[in-house]
């Protein structure tokens, strides 16, 4: 081959090569479809949209995040909602990571997907942003979305009067013991009704040292907001009001003392220690490095399939009171969505007993409905469902709700998290971590 | 008589290679103003906007470096940026050249030396970083297990914000270490043997050859070394994501990773733009000051 020709063919090459790949740069990372199962009709089911699921055509795209087992999970959700209505195609567009980026990218990009989730700190910020769909008509037209719904878990989508998002599930926060530990130690497995000064007591008893060496911590602790609002809240504290951040409360000090309290006493290892180790604190339970970790049923199928010991799970500790933080990710419908009644009709069918139990047979979440909460197909042990069912009851609380509402919660959690890490690695107290949290906060974020 | 080769489209030999190399270039210009000069001067923009990415950008003339000004976590960032900056670059430029200086040698086996310190740079950053947090750890890191041997009680690398930016910059300084080295290395080997055996006639010691010849002669490449050491420097991210997220408090907040979290996590997208324009503007007047002192010194 002459050099001109063979220059002109590698120009050529390069062009193309550069062309594909910005093909391929705009694939929309929707997943290959599964063979199609047979048709269902009303008959098979007590969905109340089954009918009207029968006559719908066109295409719908839901976008979500999660783990390759929650793909899968959803894959099955839609193939089983498919059945119900053959003439619509639900493109399923999984996003392991950078959710947020992404979907704020679509926004920007005006191509938003029909239904994706939002946390439920986030929906202020995309409903300001005119991406939701009003949910009110949705709930209107079908009934049993709300039907035994759990108090208080729809005010989390409800910014200024309007739903806008519904949640999918939620996760309670519980307390999960090593058993086996409290059976070598000779300790009494608490029971849903200890409190605070048990739960130091046997996170003190349960630590194992090595000279100056810990190896085995009572109990551990998450700087994550989770239990940031589990402690808080048991204590009666009005952490967040007024649109000011009010963490340097008596009752917010009281109840953040609890974790403070147990790193200073050796009984939970820092935060920042055990991050430091590339690991996580449920590694650190799930290798019999910790007796008690407090944590969200979203551990459960690790722990399942990974723990070699006996476990259970029981309430969190009482402080003053109980409260237990709502942490889900809701479903929304894209304001520009033009299939807005598949759209609904899929969040219909996701929430029905038929879509729920394909969902809450993992055990990653909770229903959000009371008469499912009760059922063992739907709140599935081990661990014992004592403790899930009852924190149904004191879930959520007034700060969460108005801090969420005020779209800015990403920056006062990282705020939290880098001041309370001083606190807990000892670089200063925790009563001046939580002043520098409000002043910080109260000058910076919430300005208005 | 002057002879013109023209082909059948009537395109002269000159103009067809012209349009040749042109092809060759079309392609990475468009990727360079499309995808780097057209950011630059639009984030310049953005930076006058309050624009959290999902609403239209609303326009607040400075106020987003007025802010700047105010914002604790910013000149914390700032400093930390500064103070990695001093510990990073140097101790990866001498560790770099140390190694150019070992393996600059007519030994054995200078092969498999130089792909063995290269061998960190090809390997992932994210892998590298986590491998050095298992290092670092404080209970049962080999590091602190090698120091307790000596009587060292253990240190918190990673936890401890005395440490910790030192810590990185170790990691950093084995990961990125072969790359200077090569360029250290091939400097030193363009080096003309003759002037080794004249300085070797007048009886020059090993200190004076390094001093006398062998750095005078890399100076550009050393320059070229500090220049973009200093500028990776400022912008360093990752590995500030993956071992530490900015902790423990905000003590290695950098700004590059203040601006990130702005940027993508607070939706704060004109504030972190006025972020992105302060580091050029600090990153482009150091290298104007390293190009006067450094660049002269070998000019001359």
């Amino acid at each position: 081959m002459k050099k001109k020709t063979l220059r002109k063919t590698l120009a050529f090459l390069m062009t193309a090569t550069m062309a594909v790949s910005a093909t391929g740069c705009g694939g929309s990372g929707g997943d290959s479809k599964e063979e199609k199962k047979p048709t269902k009709t009303a008959e098979d089911t007590n969905w109340e949209g089954a009918e009207k699921a029968a006559d719908l055509s066109g295409k719908v795209t839901y976008m979500h995040s999660g783990d390759d087992y929650e793909r899968e999970m959803y894959a099955n959700v839609f193939s089983t909602y498919e059945q119900y209505a053959p003439n619509v195609e639900v493109e399923q567009m999984y996003v392991p990571s950078d959710y947020d980026t992404k979907l704020q990218t679509l926004a920007v990009a005006d191509d938003l997907p029909d239904l994706f989730w939002v946390g439920e700190s986030g929906v202020k910020k995309y409903k300001d942003a005119g991406m939701l769909s009003e949910l009110d008509s949705v709930i209107e037209e079908y009934p049993q979305l709300t039907e035994n719904i759990i108090d208080g878990v729809l005010e989390f989508g409800n910014i200024d009067g309007q739903q806008v998002a519904f949640p999918k599930d939620w996760t309670s926060y519980v307390m999960y013991l090593n058993l086996d530990m409290f059976d070598e130690a000779g300790v009494e497995v608490p029971t849903n009704d200890w409190t605070v000064d048990d739960y130091k007591e046997i996170a003190a008893e349960l630590t194992q040292k090595n000279g100056d060496r810990t190896t085995v911590y009572g109990t551990a602790i998450n700087n994550y907001r989770a239990d940031w609002i589990n402690w808080m809240g048991n204590y009666g504290a009005d952490w967040f009001a007024n649109g000011k951040s009010n963490l340097s409360s008596p009752e917010a000090m009281e109840g953040l003392s609890v974790m403070y309290d147990l790193v200073q006493a050796g009984s939970a290892p820092s935060p920042g220690s055990v991050s430091a180790t590339g690991d996580s604190e449920d590694r650190l339970f799930i290798t019999g490095q910790v007796a008690m970790y407090p944590s969200g049923r979203w551990v459960i199928p690790s722990f399942r399939s990974e723990c070699d010991f006996e476990w259970d799970a029981v309430e969190m500790p009482m402080g003053t009171t109980r409260t237990c933080p709502f942490i889900c990710s809701m479903v929304c419908i894209a304001d520009t969505s033009e299939n807005k009644d598949i759209a609904a009709n899929l969040l219909s069918f996701q929430m029905s007993d038929e879509g729920l139990a394909l969902v809450m047979e993992s055990a990653l979440s909770l229903p959000v409905y009371t008469d499912l909460m009760e059922n063992e197909d739907y709140v599935n042990t081990p661990p014992s469902p004592d403790a899930f069912i009852n924190s149904a009851a004191y879930l959520g609380n007034e700060s969460q709700i108005e801090a969420c509402q005020t779209g800015k919660w990403s920056e006062y959690s990282d705020i939290i998290t880098a001041r309370l890490s001083d606190a807990f690695e000892g670089k200063t107290t925790l009563e001046e971590a939580v002043k520098q949290i409000d002043e910080q906060a109260n000058s910076t974020v919430f300005t208005e | 008589m002057k002879t013109i080769t023209t082909s059948k489209r009537g395109m002269t030999l000159k103009q067809k290679e012209a349009l040749t190399g042109f092809t060759f270039i079309l392609l990475p210009l468009i990727s360079l103003v499309v995808l780097m000069y057209y950011p630059i001067i639009r984030s310049f923009f953005i930076s006058f906007f309050d624009w959290n990415l999902l609403q239209d950008p609303k326009m607040i003339g400075i106020e987003n470096y007025k802010t700047l000004l105010g914002d604790e976590v910013f000149r914390t960032s700032l400093v930390n940026t500064f103070k990695w900056v001093i510990i990073y670059v140097p101790m990866s430029v001498v560790t770099s050249f140390l190694l150019a200086l070992l393996l600059d040698r007519k030994i054995k086996g200078s092969g498999f030396f130089r792909t063995f310190y290269y061998l960190p740079v090809v390997c992932p950053i994210v892998c590298v970083a986590l491998l050095w947090v298992w290092i670092y750890n404080t209970d049962y890191g080999i590091l602190n297990f090698i120091l307790g041997l000596f009587g060292i009680d253990p240190i918190g690398w990673l936890t401890d914000a005395k440490y910790s930016l030192v810590a990185i910059a170790i990691m950093s300084t084995w990961k990125w270490a072969g790359y200077n080295m090569l360029i250290f290395l091939s400097a030193l080997q363009g080096i003309d043997e003759s002037l080794y055996e004249a300085a070797a006639l007048d009886g020059i010691t090993p200190w004076q050859k390094l001093r006398y010849i062998k750095l005078p002669l890399i100076m550009p490449s050393i320059y070229f070394v500090m220049l973009t050491a200093v500028i990776d420097a400022f912008q360093m991210y990752t590995e500030i994501f993956i071992m530490t997220k900015g902790g423990p408090g905000y003590s290695t907040y950098t700004v590059s990773y203040y601006l990130w979290s702005n940027a993508f996590e607070y939706n704060k997208m004109g504030y972190a733009c006025a972020m992105a324009v302060v580091l050029f503007i600090i990153i482009m007047a150091i290298t104007l000051i390293q190009n006067k002192f450094l660049n002269r010194e070998y000019d001359t």
